[in-house]
């Protein structure tokens, strides 16, 4: 494990450096990187720039919002992905866990259904998300138990099948020519329709959910340490996990409203950043933020210019995702104990 | 007025099955008390309830008159330290993080450790005398040093009781032996330990009073030289004890020995 925070952030930043770049030249119509250079200078300088009008567009209206996306998507299921498995200590946790994803999904793919706007499936998705975990949440403290970890899983698991079967029959009874299509494109996951509007009305969720996961870095420290001793350390278990549920509900619902289901990455990413940087939330935060922004822009540049159609991202993810998870597992020998 | 932690008729055990009652005892600062009882016997539990973990059945716990139900999970946590059995633990925090977060009591909630906190840790390490440990994962340590990892967080925790779960099990002969010192100085520096063993030796080596737990009750409560005997120990364990005193270069020293019949 490499234990230097300040080497691994550079790693990080780095590799994100070169993921932003390379989703900015490469695609179907090739960017050089010293137009992109030139545009960045002029942004900063304020001078002119002298780059052609396509070039400028491609990078401003059609490559721009799409990184953008990207990154924010990325960093913000990384990041509920490594809090999860600190909350839940289980590296095998994703922040589909209580269910977020699941209702979601019920949300957008009503949407469509009901032949909706974009922008009325996408705030059904967000809407569907909360309400989902909200629900999983009230489920959960109908049970009395001494393990209320548990209880948030297993009600999280039994909610999240009752939504899966909810999208099933909606898939059924969907038009099969109109509107089929457009429910299973939005379930694997896509940037390619991504409107800067999309980021401005997500950006406050974004924010106040990382604020959130910010805020309470010390506590998810003290909670992977179990309940009943982070209890007798002085943490109020209950409403910490309440925090870091809200907080990683927030961004997670946020990123699948724009994205559709991605997965992998909040499996994925912490697992790399605790390899990094060790268990420390504060430190992991930010690693995860970043190593999750440079992977799923590193997956969508692919996915738009590895073949001549469109690769759906939730495909691309897992395709990417399952050998590096892999490789991590035999290379770093359960480097999570 | 000094620290205190009391249990008055405390009722405790789970919803399907009751374990202790009408329990009753104190732990103020300054003394060792040790909680003698079998394996399997309602120790843990006991504590657990003591601290406010699992609910109570019945009875009261008062922490410096305060009854414990008044009191914040941070509240408690700033007048009494608990000591679990040590386990492997999932995240390879390092051992000095394990000690920092014995601070969390005095870390406001949206805020992290201070450079004074780390400090305090470090400090806390050193008495416990694992501070060559501070960067180690604390996964990859012994079981040993493991449970001297969750004493200097609990010391860090600065709190004037501390409640020990068994703190010797599965420890070597030294480790044991580095234990029961660490507890005996704390005791010497103002803090009141209350600890659970089923080794009647360790009373007799550090104990200022030692509470008899039987079948969900205390039966004897006082200092181990009036309160270990044959008698009390047949009635909890059920074989022959011999309690004999010995003559040591340090004095006389009272140990038992299993007698009767161990057949070869």
């Amino acid at each position: 494990m490499i234990r230097r925070p300040g080497v691994a952030a550079g790693i990080a930043l780095l590799t994100l450096l070169l993921a932003v770049v390379a989703a900015f030249t490469l695609g179907r119509y090739p960017v050089a990187p010293a137009d992109l250079l030139r545009l960045v200078w002029s942004a900063l300088t304020g001078g002119a720039h002298g780059v052609t009008p396509t070039v400028e567009t491609v990078i401003l209206s059609v490559r721009g919002p799409r990184v953008l996306a990207a990154l924010a998507v990325g960093g913000a299921l990384a990041a509920a992905g490594g809090a999860y498995q600190s909350l839940f200590r289980n590296p095998l946790v994703s922040p589909d866990l209580l269910g977020v994803s699941a209702g979601a999904a019920v949300g957008a793919v009503l949407g469509i259904f009901l032949s909706q706007p974009v922008a009325v499936i996408q705030l059904g998705a967000f809407a569907g998300g909360l309400l989902a975990v909200g629900l999983v949440y009230a489920v959960a403290r109908l049970v009395r138990s001494h393990d209320p970890l548990l209880v948030l899983v297993l009600a999280g698991v039994v909610i999240g099948s009752l939504l899966g079967a909810l999208i099933a029959l909606l898939k059924y009874l969907a038009d099969p020519y109109n509107q089929l299509p457009a429910i299973t494109f939005w379930l694997l996951g896509s940037l390619a329709s991504i409107a800067p509007v999309d980021l401005a009305s997500t950006l406050p969720a974004f924010a106040l959910g990382l604020a959130l996961l910010w805020l309470v870095r010390w506590r998810i420290n003290v909670l992977a340490q179990g309940d009943e001793e982070a209890r007798a350390l002085g943490v109020s278990t209950g409403r910490v996990r309440a925090v870091v549920v809200a907080g990683a509900t927030l961004i997670t619902a946020a990123a699948v409203s724009i994205s559709g289901i991605v997965g992998w990455i909040g499996l994925l990413v912490p697992h790399f950043a605790r390899f990094l940087v060790g268990p420390d939330f504060s430190r992991l935060l930010p690693v995860s933020v970043l190593l999750g922004a440079a992977f799923l822009l590193g997956v969508d540049t692919l996915a738009r210019t590895v073949a001549r159609v469109e690769i759906p991202l939730g495909v691309l993810t897992a395709f990417v995702g399952t050998p590096l998870f892999l490789w991590q597992l035999i290379v770093a020998r359960r480097s999570w104990l | 007025m000094s620290a205190a932690l009391v249990a008055i008729g405390l009722d405790f055990g789970y919803p399907e099955h009751p374990v202790g009652h009408a329990v009753s005892l104190s732990l103020a600062a300054g003394e060792v008390v040790c909680l003698l009882g079998p394996n399997g016997g309602g120790k843990t539990t006991f504590f657990k309830t003591l601290l406010g973990l699992i609910p109570r059945r019945g009875g009261e716990v008062r922490i410096d008159e305060s009854d414990l139900t008044t009191l914040t999970r941070a509240e408690i946590a700033r007048r009494v330290a608990y000591v679990p059995q040590a386990n492997v633990g999932y995240f390879p925090f390092t051992v000095h993080e394990m000690a920092v977060m014995g601070r969390t009591a005095y870390i406001s909630p949206f805020s992290g450790p201070s450079v004074q906190d780390r400090r305090i840790a470090m400090e806390a390490l050193e008495r416990v005398g694992i501070a060559r440990l501070a960067d180690q994962p604390y996964t990859r340590i012994s079981g040993g040093e493991r449970q001297l990892a969750l004493i200097a967080r609990a010391l860090s925790q600065a709190a004037p009781l501390v409640v020990m779960d068994e703190p010797t099990a599965s420890l070597d002969f030294g480790n044991q032996s580095r234990v029961l010192a660490v507890v005996r100085e704390l005791a010497a520096h103002g803090t009141g330990v209350l600890f659970a063993t089923h080794d009647p030796d360790h009373a007799f080596a550090i104990a200022d009073r030692v509470a008899i737990f039987h079948d969900g009750r205390l039966i004897g409560d006082g200092p181990p030289h009036r309160t270990i005997t044959p008698e009390a120990l047949r009635t909890v364990y059920g074989i022959e004890v011999d309690v004999v005193d010995v003559a040591t270069p340090q004095g006389a020293r009272r140990v038992c020995l299993p007698g009767g019949r161990i057949a070869p």
